[in-house]
């Protein structure tokens, strides 16, 4: 038993309502002449060669963020280069002079000198 | 010799210039009657069931490129009127000084002078009671009870589960038998 069953009984489901005579015979003209011009908005088909690609190139695209990915990681974990000056630059720019100049100034005498050189206690 | 009606020939019809014309003028000659059995139960009155049923189309014919084919086109058109009847009776409720209930009276009473309307005493008492519902579940009911539509096409239509329409049905006819039971 359907649990409708005690209203369909007492009323039906018939359809007791009508329509003017030819109604839905004149409807669909009438509506149509009601519709105002339309133009077609074509959506963009992909071109077949694309379409065929399409996989490649998302497979290339993501190769390339992976090299990358993998690239940055390593750089990132290497030790930074330090970039500095050429010890020969400075060699070359003091003279004897300069030196003598500046241990005279600096007051170290030969013999500190000697020490600190060669780390002698 | 006209051809039968193919829904996925027409969707591919709708989509150029020179063929969507005549395409949706054989949409409208398919679901034209169907619409507006459900439109007219909804509003009652065939001038309003006309005028809504028009605006169905005509809102279907300038937003057809929206019309994604994921679901029926039926169902989708089904969705439209709905709406046209929910805004229509909604500005209907609005624009009355009436209360709700005194609203759904006067719908009823149209419907005894109506003279598109053949049923008897149990068949107006079956509208009157109808009319108690809330709008959805009244279509609910309609669309189960009259066209014994599927759970799961109503389910595209309204967006809701299969287990929240079959709730809403039950509690629809649970009413309308009480309303029957104190009336008769």
């Amino acid at each position: 038993m359907k649990e409708e069953d005690e209203i369909m009984r007492k009323c039906g489901n018939g359809n007791h309502f009508t329509v003017p005579e030819g109604y839905f015979n004149h409807f669909t003209e009438s509506i149509m002449e009601q519709l105002p011009e339309r133009s077609v908005v074509k959506k963009k088909q992909p071109s077949m060669f694309l379409k065929h690609i399409r996989p490649w190139l998302y497979v290339a695209a993501a190769s390339v963020g992976i090299i990358m990915g993998v690239r940055f990681m390593m750089d990132f974990n290497s030790p930074q280069e330090i970039v500095s000056q050429p010890a020969h630059v400075e060699r070359e720019a003091l003279n004897e002079q300069e030196v003598q100049t500046m241990m005279k100034h600096s007051m170290v005498d030969d013999y500190s000198l000697y020490q600190d050189l060669t780390e002698a206690e | 010799m006209v051809s039968p009606y193919n829904e996925k020939d027409i969707l591919i019809l709708l989509q150029q210039e020179d063929t969507c014309r005549e395409a949706f003028s054989q949409v409208v000659t398919q679901y034209s009657e169907q619409l507006y059995w459900q439109i007219r139960r909804m509003v009652l009155s065939h001038e309003d069931a006309n005028d809504l049923l028009q605006n169905t189309f005509i809102k279907a014919w300038s937003s057809i490129d929206t019309f994604r084919a994921d679901s029926k086109l039926s169902t989708w058109l089904y969705r439209i009127a709905f709406n046209e009847c929910l805004t229509f009776l909604n500005k209907q409720r609005a624009m009355s000084t009436l209360s709700i209930d005194s609203t759904d009276a006067e719908l009823a009473n149209k419907l005894e002078g109506d003279s598109y309307f053949s049923g008897d005493e149990a068949q107006r008492l079956l509208q009157k009671a109808l009319l108690t519902l809330p709008e959805k579940q009244r279509m609910v009911f309609n669309l189960k009870y009259f066209q014994e539509m599927k759970y799961e096409e109503m389910s595209g239509i309204f967006g809701t589960s299969v287990g929240a329409l079959k709730a809403s049905y039950h509690h629809a006819v649970k009413k309308v038998e009480q309303f029957l039971n104190d009336s008769l």
